[in-house]
């Protein structure tokens, strides 16, 4: 399974080291097909408006990439790797409900436990479910403070799903800062939902039958407490 | 770039304003003595000529006048691809005499106005400087944009249809590093990406699980980030040339701080010897400082400010610019070894310019989504602001 994985990721990094890495030889890269204007001011700036899409699409490396390119630890077990996922899944958002957290802090709430712990119950029921930790914040502080506080919050949810028994590898957590408002508006009440973890599933899809290429997504229930086929 | 051609320059005599360059040549003076804008009339300029020469100078502190209230006379004209400019005093001693051409029109004024930047301070201008900043360019996506630094000739440097945070330039200008939520591997995550201006190459710099940002780099090469890899938000300090595939694990990295509290917006004293951020030390917002090879942290007392963050160091060495959150966000200076703050002006995300006086930073109106950038001059504490543009600005850096 290792082996695979690291096969899979390894394919991953050498497509994306392939297609990513051309090179422009202009001072900047432009984007194809982009039109901005500034408004206002004394001036009507606009972005170059053609050139090479080779930046568009990343590679990892710059190191040479492709198959003799520098060799790649997989992650461990079957959990998130550092460079993506080991296997085809499906995203399931909003399994779970949502995670509040008070002005500034990333202190769990004793009222949100129960939440956690249905997660954590499906989780050990699942275990070959992954799951994502989104922390977000509201707009009150600055762009690169929210960042690390979205971090913080989703690190305490993860934390406590890994003191109820979910394995840690199975977790991940990222922060989404204040870029992603679940209601648009500045005042209490829409920062209060903002403030927020979310869960993100990665159900593993079925192995392809009888050697057949495409894979059909395995029928998953998502009530908390319910266990997949 | 087309704007550093070179062009043809006369010698300027400096000598008649030697007073007035002593003054300001004596370095920024930012607290006690609040600089006078210097009064400046343009004559003979027309249209978008004219408008550039007053917001630059008015930038690098000069209040553009009638003649007779003015100081200092710039009197020239401009053609399609040519401009002329002769600088005086009030009292008619000559100052310069210049013909520039083999450019733009803005790229003509900007290099004039340097020139009588130059001239009248002894200082250098900044009018021929890049910034990078993010911008909003559709709902639930950002891309990172380059631009001159009055935020005019703006181009896309990326096009990954995500939310990408944080751009900073390499001290050589070369490239520069942004914060990324592409998707690789089937899973979206932050990413250190590295760019390479001259080539468009990127790379990952860095990838690992959870929280991957900061991307400072040092005049050595050493490039700061914040990671949450070992579960709780710290700063690490990759050495020269490190590459991130060949260090899945992060061993070679240099872990500086271990604790649950955030950390944000690295930034390297010129000389790369400290590391200076924003933390949390009993729950009180604080700016502080490390050794850049490690050690003890140091608090940066900032008496009289609520809330620090962003934590931008001036290349002079002097000065950390800073944002306040009292109410709103706020613009704030204090000695790079700490103490008393200045509180200057609404804003946020702040960023020196080279010459250590211009601070480039961002204002709400109107929403997070509206954000606009503006420059502080700080001796004279006067405020431009830059042309708006479709989706929101932020997070500016200044080459």
């Amino acid at each position: 399974m290792q082996g695979a994985t690291y096969l899979k990721t390894l394919a991953v990094v050498a497509a994306l080291a392939a297609f990513g890495c051309k090179s422009a030889t202009t001072d900047v890269t432009n984007i194809p097909g982009k039109t901005l204007a500034t408004n206002g001011g004394n001036g009507n700036g606009n972005t170059g408006g053609n050139g090479g899409n080779g930046n568009t699409d990343l590679g990892p490396g710059g190191t040479g990439g492709g198959t003799g390119g520098p060799e790649i630890t997989p992650g461990p077990g079957p959990g998130f790797g550092p460079l993506g996922l080991p296997g085809e899944h499906e995203i399931v958002r909003d399994a779970f409900q949502k995670i509040h957290f008070a002005y500034d802090s990333a202190e769990l709430r004793p009222e949100d436990l129960p939440n956690i712990t249905k997660v954590a119950e499906y989780l050990i029921q699942n275990p070959n479910h992954l799951l994502e930790v989104e922390g977000h914040c509201d707009e009150r502080g600055t762009e690169d403070y929210n960042l690390s506080l979205g971090e913080r919050r989703a690190q305490a949810i993860a934390q406590a799903l890994s003191e109820l028994g979910v394995t840690v590898n199975r977790l991940a957590t990222k922060s989404m800062g204040e870029k992603m408002p679940v209601v648009q508006g500045s005042d209490k009440e829409s920062f209060a939902a903002n403030r927020r973890g979310e869960f993100v599933l990665y159900v593993p899809l079925a192995a392809p039958a009888n050697g057949a290429n495409g894979a059909t997504p395995q029928r998953i229930n998502l009530t908390p407490g319910a266990a997949t086929p | 770039m087309n704007h550093r051609k070179p062009f043809a320059l006369f010698p300027i005599l400096f000598s008649m304003f030697a007073m007035v360059a002593s003054t300001w040549a004596a370095g920024l003076q930012v607290q006690g003595n609040v600089g006078k804008l210097i009064p400046v009339a343009l004559t003979g300029y027309q249209g978008e000529v004219a408008k550039v020469l007053a917001f630059d100078l008015e930038v690098m502190g000069c209040k553009i006048v009638p003649k007779g209230d003015a100081s200092f006379v710039l009197n020239g004209k401009n053609g399609p691809n040519n401009l002329t400019g002769v600088l005086s005093d009030n009292a008619g001693n000559f100052g310069f005499n210049l013909n520039i051409n083999g450019a733009a029109p803005r790229v003509l004024a900007h290099a004039l106005s340097n020139a009588t930047i130059k001239a009248i301070t002894g200082q250098n201008g900044i009018a021929h400087t890049r910034i990078l900043f993010t911008m909003k360019t559709a709902a639930r996506e950002w891309e990172v944009f380059q631009s001159d630094f009055d935020g005019h000739n703006p181009v896309a440097l990326t096009n990954d249809k995500s939310i990408v945070e944080s751009p900073m330039w390499m001290p050589n200008h070369s490239g520069l590093f942004y914060t990324s939520w592409m998707t690789i591997g089937g899973l979206q995550n932050t990413t250190v990406v590295k760019h390479n201006l001259k080539t468009g190459k990127r790379e990952v710099f860095s990838r690992y699980k959870g929280l991957n940002t900061g991307g400072a780099m040092a005049p050595n090469g050493s490039v700061a980030l914040i990671l949450s890899k070992n579960r709780s938000t710290d700063v690490y300090v990759a050495p020269p040339k490190w590459e991130f595939l060949k260090d899945i694990k992060g061993e070679k990295l240099l872990r500086l701080t271990r604790s649950r509290e955030e950390k944000s917006s690295p930034t390297w004293s010129p000389d790369g010897q400290w590391l200076c951020f924003h933390t949390l030390i009993g729950g009180k917002h604080t700016l502080v400082k490390v050794p850049a090879g490690g050690g003890q942290m140091v608090s940066i007392p900032t008496r009289g400010a609520f809330r620090p963050t962003q934590p931008s160091w001036s290349p002079d060495g002097k000065w950390i610019a800073f944002t306040q959150q009292r109410g709103g966000f706020q613009i704030g200076v204090v000695p790079a070894a700490g103490g008393n703050v200045k509180i200057y002006c609404e804003g946020e995300d702040p960023a020196w310019a080279a010459n250590s006086r211009n601070i480039i930073f961002t204002r709400r109106a109107g929403g997070v989504n509206k954000k606009r950038m503006a420059i502080l001059d700080v001796p004279t504490e006067q405020v431009k602001i830059l042309p708006a543009f479709r989706g929101g600005v932020g997070q500016p850096a200044w080459q």
